[in-house]
């Protein structure tokens, strides 16, 4: 157990990875024992990943289970794994969605070997990403992250699904383009010639001009796959071509891993930077917020509709990121947990009654409420978390947001309020749309969702109530980490 | 039991019936109504107990719920003389209702559901009454609009009620922008949003005078949504789509109550900007007289019950803007009885004419439901403000203090009371004297008992409770000479006048017979007008079709046509610029050579220039 809960980040991450390389060795054709493999290694990822939550030290703000070892010690460069506070909820969700994204998708029956092991080789990025310590790897984790997302949309999509992917996939590389000089830059102009991110945020450099152009490399890099604002069309469009699960693993974890390298590379390491970057971000954020809401209402197909619902609620997170307030911070790291959970609820609802009625146009559709009565709630349980219900996860997210906002930027704050009415716009009227009204007569015998197939949306709405009644659980454990962030930023 | 424990049961035990439904249990329909009855005999057990065992000076309890260095969230009970009084009223009324649904919904097969949802309604109720913290009343307050919503969508199929529901969320959401914006100005100021520590700072007078009255007014937003006050107030007539219960429930002791109560609440804050309450009460009278008008003219039963909730609301809203506690809050005590009569016998008629219509309901039903008969005479005898009965009491006690605040608002509630007096005659002469009245077999069943007890129990109620005004004062901390009426002035003289004007011209219009249509329909530009509802709802739908729809289109074509546009573009722009580069990489050495040429030439002709 000792062994175990040393290692224990490295045996998180090298769950997908063996799970890639048995699920390699397997026979094509024996599809339920691939399925099997993905889901005791997605299985046994979570189960960690709870493990790390339980072993995490709330005092403290340092890292913890860290984990090192050098690599190109001449280049600086080191495996250093590690967690605190800020990425500790990242990891669990990645647990999560991972898990249920797995279950999700039993019922595949197209290339299914190939299908879980792209899957399991973008979670070990993700992993990968939210406990690196050092720059090097954080980067080769992000690629390992991103590049799958490609063929996984193009091969087993639907609407548009060469383009959607090509569209992402540019748009990602793009950023990495911004990104990969960035962080060279880092480890250059600090003059340390290390890619030791905890290093790196200790030293006393004096960035100067060239913090302010890094840190707007960073956040324009990180921020195209957080779908800041204007760069956001390839989200919706690729949520769109993908297939259910993706989709889930795409808003869950993917778009969160943008906002967290703004977080853990932007403003740890150049806080200066930071502070004046921060009206920007926040402007930004907020044209998120309500253009993303707005153009969501004009939706005609459920999954574009939460794909722009999802730019809305990233917009939440910059805003909070961008307030350099404990509460601020806080909620924007609660949000990026609670918006994984929803969205993946979210799309794993969509996937079915789009499986069963083969379309996802809203006005098709109408009176589900009556036939599948389970898909029904689950979406209804999204939705309101969507719209800052409390008692929902998100409700404490956009609260601590919304009231940090105010005292910061009191307009903006208080127009960032109004996206709530937005909000509410958008997802009752899919709900009054889809699930209410007269039951058709096309969807009338349509079954809901199966016993075997409940678990894994019973784990993400539980985990959005137990977040939404108990806040406590996430707010320890970030206390002391955001506020040694907020001492950092004050200067 | 402790005090701490009787408001966890007051709050959880509903709570638990709702999860118990959500977790499955709807399998079991009966025992989910069995269940929901035994928490709401709990609650209002636990209410009444919290009331009459309150210590002098109340009591305070609270744990933190969401802490962070900024500011802090908490969880925990207020109980003093205001909290307790209304949890008394919420859980007498919810147990009501809810032995009132036994029968009502005995035949529906989602009754678990339903009795789920009202369970989860009293919990977030109670949240409000007796929450310790203003960021806890938000949570509920939220929960209050979660829950109507799922009620008043409960039959969603039909597309009317899926429509309603929506309407009543949207609406109240943009009053809980206001009340949002208001929460975190204060909490930007103090740290935390305990109610005492709102109490005190307003007392202790620390903030400018602007600050205050923009506090106020935001606050008064959300108020106006939640207690349907102008211009927010265009949801709850199309309430009525749901169940009979539910609107019952919803207007007399919750929801509705949530806005009014809130204000009592914080009443010295609202007070504390002359311009704040001087507002509120314009805003309170003018709403009044504008949901009194449409009462008269509209023709819906549940409907024109649905109006006066909006109009005797914004006499508690009066009551309470002038000054009043007692006053205010006790007509919002009378009001949760006699409306909830009025609304549950309203559901006998209904149930038996199958149709709201109030003329249908005269015609096919009237007096051969005498229970119905029963309830509805009570109850619009105690809403016309007849001497004696509870809404007289109440509403006088409003008045009296409006008085004080100015004869333009004074006259126009007078005026409001007048009209009070002719719908809720109307009303009674419509339903139960139409001299061409069909006999039809009443068709008595035994889910019949259930609902017809308890007309007549609250029948009862409402006969007593107008005389409890000094017990009542005395709870809230304030002398009993505060709900004195005194019988002998100007003022009582003045409401008699307005009833005998009001409810003389009823009879004349409805009282004998033939001609059906009643005095307004001679003007038919202004009946046209009050039955539109003074155009507020065309108002409303105008700005959801041309304002946010625009903003909609707006944004998808900034999204399609520019955004999306622009980075299609660039790839486009590449992919051609590809091409370009491409076609000079094609091997031949000739077009190799003449670029070369070209360059070089160029170059010289540049040297040669120098």
């Amino acid at each position: 157990m000792a062994w175990l809960d040393a290692h224990i980040l490295t045996i998180i991450l090298m769950c997908p990875v063996v799970g890639l390389g048995i699920v390699m060795l397997i026979h094509n054709g024996k599809d339920l024992l691939i399925k099997q493999v993905a889901a005791v290694s997605s299985g046994l990822s979570l189960v960690l990943s709870l493990r790390v939550w339980a072993l995490f030290d709330a005092s403290t703000a340092e890292l913890q289970m860290v984990e090192r070892v050098a690599w190109l010690p001449s280049a600086g460069i080191n495996y250093i794994v590690g967690v605190d506070g800020l990425s500790l909820a990242m990891v669990l969700l990645t647990g999560i969605v991972f898990f249920t994204g797995v279950l999700t998708m039993w019922e595949l029956t197209n290339r299914v070997k190939e299908y879980f092991a792209f899957t399991m080789a973008l979670v070990a990025g993700v992993f990968g990403v939210f406990i690196s310590q050092d720059l090097f790897f954080f980067f080769l984790f992000y690629e390992l992250a991103v590049l799958p997302m490609y063929l996984l949309i193009a091969i087993w999509g639907s609407t548009r699904r060469e383009f959607a992917a090509m569209k992402l996939t540019l748009f990602l590389l793009a950023g990495s383009a911004l990104l990969f000089p960035a962080l060279i830059g880092l480890a250059h102009y600090s003059g340390l010639n290390t890619f030791d991110m905890t290093l790196l945020a200790e030293a006393d450099t004096d960035w100067g001009g060239m913090g302010l152009i890094l840190f707007g490399f960073i956040y324009v890099g990180f921020g195209v796959l957080a779908g800041i604002f204007p760069f956001h069309t390839w989200s919706p469009i690729g949520h769109v071509a993908a297939p259910t699960a993706v989709s889930m693993l795409h808003a869950g974890v993917l778009m969160k891993l943008g906002a967290y390298g703004v977080l853990r590379i932007g403003m740890i390491i150049l806080p200066e930077a930071m502070g004046s970057w921060a009206p920007v971000i926040a402007v930004l954020a907020l044209c998120n917020i309500l253009y993303g809401a707005f153009v969501a209402l004009g939706q005609t197909d459920l999954k574009y509709m939460i794909g722009y619902s999802s730019v809305s609620h990233m917009g939440v997170v910059m805003l909070g990121l961008a307030t350099m307030t404990h509460a601020g911070i806080s909620g924007a790291i609660f949000q990026m947990f609670a918006h994984g959970i929803m969205t993946a609820l979210f799309f794993s609802c969509v996937g079915h009654i789009y499986d069963r009625t083969h379309t996802r146009e809203i006005s098709r559709l109408g009176g589900l409420f009556h036939t599948m009565p389970r898909a029904s709630t689950l979406f209804i349980i999204a939705g309101m978390a969507g719209i800052g219900v409390p008692c929902l996860a998100s409700f404490w997210a956009e609260f601590l947001v919304f009231v940090a906002a105010v005292k910061t930027w009191p307009i903006i704050g208080i127009l960032a309020i109004c996206g709530l009415v937005a909000s509410a716009l958008f997802v009752l009227r899919v709900i009054q749309k889809t699930f209410f009204g007269p039951p058709l007569e096309a969807w009338k015998d349509l079954p809901d969702i199966s016993n075997g197939m409940l678990p894994a949306r019973l784990i993400l709405a539980g985990t959005l109530l137990v977040f939404g009644i108990i806040p406590g659980l996430m707010l320890t454990n970030l206390d002391e980490s955001v506020r040694a962030l907020v001492a950092v930023l004050a200067g | 039991m402790t005090l701490n424990a009787w408001a966890d049961i007051a709050i959880g035990a509903p709570l638990a019936v709702f999860f118990a439904m959500l977790l499955g249990m709807r399998a079991w329909p009966r025992a989910v109504v069995g269940l929901s009855l035994l928490s709401a005999l709990a609650v209002a057990l636990a209410t009444w107990m919290m009331a009459l065992n309150l210590p002098e000076g109340g009591f305070t309890s609270s744990v933190p719920w969401a802490v962070t260095d900024d500011f802090s969230v908490s969880f925990g009970y207020r109980l003093t003389g205001l909290s307790t009084a209304m949890a008394c009223v919420v859980g007498t009324i919810h147990l009501l209702v809810q032995v009132y649904s036994v029968g009502y919904m005995a035949d529906d097969p989602h009754k678990a559901r339903f009795f789920g949802t009202l369970s989860l309604f009293a919990t977030a109720m109670l949240g409000i009454v007796l929450s310790a913290d203003l960021a806890q009343t938000f949570i509920a307050w939220e929960l209050v609009g979660l829950a109507s919503y799922l009620l008043i969508g409960f039959w969603n199929a039909k597309p009317a009620a899926a429509q309603a529901a929506k309407k009543a969320f949207i609406m109240t959401r943009f009053g809980d922008l206001g009340l949002f914006a208001g929460l975190a100005l204060m909490v930007s100021r103090l740290g935390d949003l305990k109610i005492d520590t709102v109490l005190l700072a307003v007392e202790a007078n620390t903030w400018e005078p602007g600050f205050v009255t923009a506090i106020g007014l935001c606050l008064l937003c959300g108020i106006a949504g939640k207690s349907a006050q102008f211009p927010l107030h265009t949801w709850l007539p199309d309430a009525m789509e749901g169940p009979t219960p539910v609107s019952s429930l919803l207007h007399s002791a919750t929801m509705v109550a949530a806005g009014v109560y809130l204000f009592a609440l914080l009443q010295p804050l609202f007070l504390a900007s002359e311009f704040t309450a001087t507002f509120a009460l314009g805003l309170a009278v003018f709403t009044a007289l504008l949901a009194a008008t449409v009462a008269c003219v509209e023709t819906d039963m549940k409907r024109v019950l649905a109006w006066s909730s909006i109009s005797q609301l914004s006499f508690m809203l009066m009551g309470l803007a002038a000054g009043s506690q007692v006053a205010g809050f006790f007509h919002l005590v009378t009001h949760a009885g006699f409306k909830c009569l009025l609304f549950l016998s309203a559901g006998l008629f209904i149930h038996a004419a199958h149709t709201g219509d109030l003329l249908a309901i005269g015609r096919k039903v009237g007096r051969s439901a005498p229970v119905a008969a029963l309830g509805l005479v009570v109850g619009c005898v105690a809403l016309s403000g007849f001497p004696g009965f509870a809404g007289f009491m109440s509403k006088e006690l409003v008045l009296h203090a409006v008085h004080e605040q100015g004869m333009v608002f004074y006259s126009g509630a007078l005026l409001t009371s007048a009209l009070t007096a002719y719908y809720a005659f109307r009303l009674v002469f419509l339903a139960l004297f139409d001299p061409e009245r069909e006999s039809v077999e009443a068709h008595p069943s035994a889910a019949l008992k259930w609902q017809q007890g308890v007309v007549v129990i609250l029948a009862v109620l409402t006969l007593g409770i107008g005389w409890t005004g000094g017990d009542l004062a005395r709870h809230l901390g304030a002398s009993a000479d505060e709900a004195h009426i005194h019988w002998m002035s100007s003022g009582v003289a003045f409401a008699m006048v307005a009833l005998v004007l009001g409810a003389g011209l009823a009879f004349v219009d409805f009282g004998r017979g033939g001609e059906r249509a009643g005095s307004f329909a001679k003007f038919p530009a202004m009946h046209r007008f009050f039955a539109s509802g003074w155009g507020v709802d065309a108002f409303w739908r105008t700005f959801s079709d041309v304002g946010i729809a625009g903003l909609t289109r707006l944004a998808l074509l900034i999204d399609r046509g520019a955004i999306d546009r622009t980075v299609d573009g660039t790839g486009a722009a590449t992919k051609v610029l590809g091409g370009v580069a491409a076609r000079m990489q094609n091997g031949r050495v000739q077009l190799y050579l003449s670029i070369a040429l070209g360059l070089l030439a160029t170059g010289l002709l540049a040297l040669g220039a120098m």
